[in-house]
């Protein structure tokens, strides 16, 4: 069998006393939207900065292409293809839009920082080529009009999806987005399940964080469910919805949305 | 502002700078102007760090020392030729900053701060218990000016106030240009990311921690510029100036002047200068008088004088514009 794209092994995390992420393991293959679920509180954040490189395992590992990449930074696993979107939203408030994916393509620039400095030809012409690929990247998520507007002055849910925007300035092969509806209205909400089946398409691989179980349904091949840091189920839509457990610990019984 | 607006002004302040020596009348005024382009290079360090990355170091009066002491020992004791024992001194502070921003820069946030003191207390001490070496509080003496200088048949010489001044304006000139390169590139947009929030900068990619050792080790070279130029401008070296009132010194001036602007270091480094000389008539309250005007100025201009009055030139700029439009016709 393949390596999966990203494959966490044995999982553990704790704060002190507090064990926030136990014995977890799943993978997320490529061209696949896995969600990742659970009640407050239940591990799903300390999950993707554990598999970003925020937090460093307690044990287990964490694989890309089955190479580990636990003892790695943030910074470094960010060129293997890993990135993510934070649970609240983190943004350069002085920046525009556009120098925020500008800064997301920092590890897609061809020359050295050096060359930068000095203002080279090519150099230049490098800058150049990173902002028609910032422009893309805002068509593609729907902010392309609002290129030079500074970030703090958008409205939140298009701050999130700013946010998804940065991320995949990296080219990502793994996109791990924390609740990236939080705060959005329905109409918000479709527009980023569109985006988030746009990334699919191009045969990355997207762990989301969500508790809006409409979209988790709609966008998801498969979910995982947390419960105190344990992996209570995984499974499709249908049988995730269905799982008297899950229905107990999370979903109960009024709200399967 | 318009290109040629721009050009225009700055060719203005560049004939006016360097017509400044047959202006000033009183040498004092010349003398005080030398240390501002001085404090000019000093500040334009402490701007790369902590104008640009947020990270604030308390070290630059340290780094100073390092690069003035590196300087007068290479040419008083070592007898090298002054010019190159000058070049040297700002690599000897430079590889400074390099050892210790190292594990400094790894831990985040206001520890630094703390670290870099600790590193300025820890200089002066050195210099002060040293004596075989620096000749302690008592100072070393006799440090040279650099030789005159023969260039295309016209000879430079640098012995009197008015020839060390085009050094220094040179020196000030650069440091500025060099920020302006950070500034303007992908490293500066890096930089400036680092103090809006660093944890996504991380999270981008990027290793920031090299940016901002980048940061600090280029200002240790520029402090160490300064400290040279002074050490050879005043002839005497001892290591009280150095101590961490001059951090604090090369702090204000990048606040008050403007943090992370290109003309806010020397704004600020003019004032820093300038403004205790001044409030010589306040004579005993003089001290007092300063630290009352900076206390006032960071209430009222908490982003520095020169993003104040750039905005309050774009206002005028602006009405000035509505009031110039023509009316529109009122017949239909
Ligand atoms: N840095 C930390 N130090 C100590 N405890 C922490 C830390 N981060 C998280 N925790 C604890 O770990 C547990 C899991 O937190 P986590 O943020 O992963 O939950 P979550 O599933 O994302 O919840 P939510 O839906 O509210 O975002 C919680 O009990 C939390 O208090
Ligand atoms: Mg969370």
């Amino acid at each position: 069998m393949p390596e999966p794209l990203l494959a966490l092994v044995g999982v553990h995390k704790s704060f002190g006393g507090v064990r926030a992420v136990r014995d977890l393991s799943f993978h997320v293959g490529e061209g696949e939207v896995v969600g990742l679920i659970g009640p407050n509180g239940s591990g799903k954040s300390t999950t993707v900065q554990l598999v970003a490189g925020a937090l460093t395992a307690s044990a287990g590992d964490i694989r890309v292409d089955g190479r580990s990449v636990k003892a790695l930074p943030v910074s470094a696993r960010v060129p293997l293809g890993l990135a993510r979107t934070f649970q609240t939203t983190s943004l350069f408030p002085e920046y525009t839009v556009e120098e925020q994916v500008l800064l997301g393509c920092h590890t897609r620039f061809r020359c050295t920082a050096a060359a930068s400095v000095l203002q080279t030809r090519s150099s230049r012409r490098d800058d150049a080529e990173q902002r028609d690929r910032a422009f893309r990247i805002l068509e593609f998520v729907g902010l392309a009009d609002l290129a030079s507007v500074p970030a703090a002055a958008i409205s939140s849910a298009r701050q999130r999806l700013l946010m998804i925007a940065m991320a995949l300035a990296s080219e990502p092969r793994v996109l791990l987005l924390d609740e990236p509806a939080a705060g959005m209205v329905a109409s918000e909400r479709k527009a980023l399940a569109r985006v988030i089946l746009g990334i699919r398409e191009r045969g990355v691989g997207v762990l989301v964080i969500e508790h809006h179980m409409g979209l988790i349904l709609e966008i998801c091949q498969r979910i995982v469910v947390l419960n105190f840091g344990e992996k209570l189920a995984e499974g499709t839509p249908a049988e995730i919805r269905n799982d008297p457990r899950v229905i107990d610990a999370y979903l109960g019984n009024g709200r399967p949305c | 502002m318009s290109r040629a607006l721009r050009v225009g002004i700055g060719t203005a302040v560049a004939i006016a700078a360097l017509a400044l020596p047959h202006a000033l009348t009183v040498p004092y005024f010349l003398h005080l102007t030398i240390l501002a382009c001085i404090w000019t290079v000093l500040a334009q360090g402490q701007n790369l760090v902590q104008g640009f990355s947020g990270y604030v170091s308390i070290a630059a009066g340290g780094f100073m020392a390092i690069g003035a002491y590196a300087s007068a020992l290479l040419s008083v004791k070592a007898g090298w030729p002054v010019w190159t024992s000058m070049a040297l001194a700002p690599f000897v502070a430079a590889a400074f900053a390099l050892v210790v921003g190292y594990p400094s820069l790894r831990v985040k946030g206001h520890y630094f701060a703390i670290v870099t003191l600790a590193y300025n207390l820890v200089i002066v001490t050195v210099l002060n218990n040293y004596e075989s070496f620096t000749g302690g509080e008592a100072g070393m003496p006799n440090i040279q000016r650099p030789a005159a200088l023969v260039l295309g048949g016209l000879q430079l010489s640098f012995a009197g106030r008015e020839g060390y001044y085009y050094l220094v304006l040179l020196a000030a000139a650069a440091a500025t240009a060099g920020g302006a390169l950070v500034l303007h590139s992908r490293v500066g947009r890096v930089l400036i990311a680092i103090r809006q929030n660093e944890m996504v900068v991380d999270a981008l990619g990027v290793a920031a921690w090299r940016y901002k050792l980048f940061a600090f080790v280029a200002s240790g070279f520029l402090a160490g510029l300064a400290g040279a130029l002074y050490a050879h401008f005043i002839g005497f070296l001892n290591p009280e100036p150095f101590g961490t009132d001059q951090s604090m010194n090369a702090i204000l001036a990048v606040t008050l002047g403007g943090s992370g602007t290109l003309l806010g270091p020397i704004v600020g480094a003019f004032l820093v200068v300038t403004l205790p000389e001044y409030l010589r008539v306040a004579d005993t309250y003089r001290l007092v008088a300063y630290g009352l005007l900076l206390v006032l100025a960071t209430i009222f201009m908490p982003r520095g004088i020169v993003p104040m009055v750039s905005r309050g030139f774009q206002g005028m700029a602006t009405r000035l514009a509505a009031a110039l439009r023509p009316r529109p016709d009122p017949t239909p």
